[in-house]
């Protein structure tokens, strides 16, 4: 059973942190438009990414609900931290809803060329 | 059904929400595929002219249109701006959409450099709302005002 998560909330973006060990998972709940999204999710993606004993991060995205693409960059940006530390990253889609499958497709293409990255579509 | 929206947007964040919200509403009836790109197409364009944006003579706020019929849909949206280098970017990333006969490279492209780029960062929307949201675009820049035009079928 997983200790309570610490819970990130800020303009109806919430991400809940789950800490398994040396698992780490990352749920995203209600609206991710921020005009500069690297201030609120990119701090909690820069220090999830910063710290060291971490095997695997999970970003679960299936209860998000609308993510404009700027929210992409920290992502983006979470992804290259962990490849460049042999983190696995694994990203969790909703394939039922348009834009997560799409996004998801995207990130399995992506996949492709990066080890350490897993994309899961339910 | 033929449907008609317009809005005057002030040139701040916090509408763009109101504008995703009156986009669905106007297309209620609509299948939810549609209404979402919609939002998403109608979302990432206030974004860009939010952030870019500036008042000028004729478009003091920035305006969105929103005009759909059985067959096709268009959303517009207008906003004042004097940055002659910034909108020929814009306008070249616009064409470059619209001679793509493969929009999802152009979109996965743009994800890899965020990757392997550290001090890359955004101009993915208008990637999206090709991609993802199936829109045609336009755009021209008339007397200091830039007008982009988003078109697809409604099927």
């Amino acid at each position: 059973m997983s200790p309570s998560p610490e819970v990130f909330e800020r303009d109806g973006l919430v991400l809940e942190v789950h800490r398994w060990g040396r698992e780490v998972s990352v749920t995203w709940r209600g609206i991710s438009d921020a005009r500069d999204p690297s201030a609120f999710a990119g701090q909690v993606l820069r220090d999830l990414g910063n710290q060291p004993d971490v095997d695997s991060i999970e970003l679960d995205f299936r209860k998000l609900e609308f993510m404009n693409s700027a929210t992409l960059t920290p992502i983006m940006a979470l992804i290259r931290t962990l490849d460049s530390k042999g983190v696995r990253a694994i990203l969790r889609f909703d394939a039922m809803i348009d834009w997560q499958r799409i996004n998801y497709n995207c990130m399995k293409a992506i996949a492709r060329t990066l080890s350490s990255l897993r994309v899961e579509g339910q | 059904m033929i449907r008609r929206l317009e809005l005057k947007v002030p040139l701040l964040w916090a509408h763009v929400r109101d504008v995703r919200t009156a986009i669905n509403g106007a297309l209620v009836g609509s299948s939810y595929s549609l209404r979402q790109a919609a939002e998403m197409t109608a979302s990432e364009l206030i974004e860009n002219a939010i952030k870019y944006g500036e008042p000028v003579s004729g478009a003091e706020c920035a305006g969105v249109t929103l005009a759909s019929d059985d067959d096709l849909i268009v959303i517009t949206v207008v906003n004042g701006s004097t940055n002659d280098e910034g909108v020929h970017d814009l306008m070249s990333r616009v064409d470059q959409i619209a001679k793509s006969s493969d929009r999802d490279a152009l979109y996965l492209a743009r994800l890899q450099e965020l990757i392997s780029n550290p001090a890359e960062s955004g101009k993915l929307g208008l990637y999206r709302i090709g991609f993802e949201g199936g829109f045609d675009l336009s755009c021209t820049w008339e007397n200091q005002i830039v007008t982009m035009v988003a078109k697809r079928g409604t099927r």
